[in-house]
């Protein structure tokens, strides 16, 4: 009998599932071992995988790579437009350190991330704000 | 040999179909209870009903209609994430469930699939973006882990409780 219904009906917990369990277990240890993120001293902002602006904290400088994208606000403020929205990118040079001050992007998540943390993604509006050589691929499968 | 789907389980089909919907742009509108943006994932519990009541046939109906369906109400931007991390967690939970249903809990199963899920999402904005994103995987992965298991809870009580020939589910 095919009984799938009744296979799931059977028990909430089954002795095998401990084998799924550890298998997520080896995804969280291998990816918190191998994602770790390396900050280094220059920032870059990316949409859709274009660099359009990056930022020195040795020296404290930046450079715009596209002006038609970038708009300085300030020494630390650029205004990033990705199509019909936008992201400020605010540079906390004591701290180097980069966040997004304010974006238009529906959920807002890219307000919540600190660049020292990772990268900043802001999912809707396909921007990256990462440290550069930071690891770009997993390095394991 | 079953051909054409009976009206009754044609009715299940759609009900399903549209608590998947609802249950989406229910859970759309609650500010994310997570970082990224990542949910719960309730209209998950409506396709996984489908995959233990019905086939993987129907169930792929219910999850492209779900899709299409919720295109036209938030927009079609957000397919390019949600289409693969969909097919994938569907394939994730048919292939264990098919197989291995026996000896595995359907909680479980869906633990594997949500973090199936989410790890597709974040593989899909990586090639996207082109980004170092994968800083996130442990924590889509916990997230996921958590998720999968409160609705995979929810997919075992339904289909304890809910009798199926309600379903237009004869004796196979
Ligand atoms: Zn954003």
């Amino acid at each position: 009998m095919n009984d799938r219904t009744e296979n799931v009906k059977q028990a909430f917990f089954k002795p095998f599932d401990l084998i799924i369990y550890l298998i997520i277990a080896v995804v969280i240890a291998l990816s918190l071992a191998f994602a770790a993120p390396k900050n280094v001293g220059v920032l870059e902002a990316s949409v859709r995988g274009v660099v359009v602006l990056t930022y020195d904290f040795s020296n404290k400088t930046y450079s715009v790579l596209d002006g038609q994208i970038v708009t300085v606000l300030s020494d630390t403020e650029f205004r990033i437009s990705v199509g019909d929205g936008y992201n400020v990118v605010t540079i906390d040079a004591q701290n180097n350190d980069a966040y997004v001050s304010d974006s238009d992007c529906a959920g807002g998540e890219c307000k919540k991330m600190k660049a020292s943390l990772g990268s900043i993604i802001c999912a809707p509006h396909g921007l990256v704000v990462s440290f550069k050589g930071a690891s770009s691929e997993p390095k394991v499968g | 040999m079953k051909s054409i789907l009976s009206p009754k389980r044609l009715a299940a089909l759609s009900v399903l179909t549209a608590l998947s919907l609802i249950s989406f742009l229910i859970e759309n509108l609650i500010p994310s209870p997570f970082f990224l943006g990542a949910r719960l994932g309730i209209a998950n519990v409506f396709v996984t009903l489908v995959v233990v009541w019905y086939s993987l046939p129907e169930a792929l109906i219910v999850l492209v209609a779900k899709l299409l369906l919720s295109a036209a109400f938030v927009g079609v931007g957000q397919l390019l994430y949600a289409a693969p991390a969909g097919l994938v967690s569907l394939v994730v939970t048919f292939v264990l469930v098919k197989t291995l249903s026996k000896s595995l809990s359907i909680v479980a199963v869906n633990a594997l699939s949500a973090v199936a899920h989410n790890l597709t999402q974040l593989l899909v904005f990586a090639l996207v973006t082109n980004s170092n994103a994968w800083y996130l995987a442990p924590y889509l992965t916990i997230v996921g882990l958590t998720a999968g298991v409160l609705t995979g809870s929810a997919v075992y009580f339904t289909v304890k409780i809910l009798p199926s020939k309600l379903l237009g589910r004869e004796k196979e």
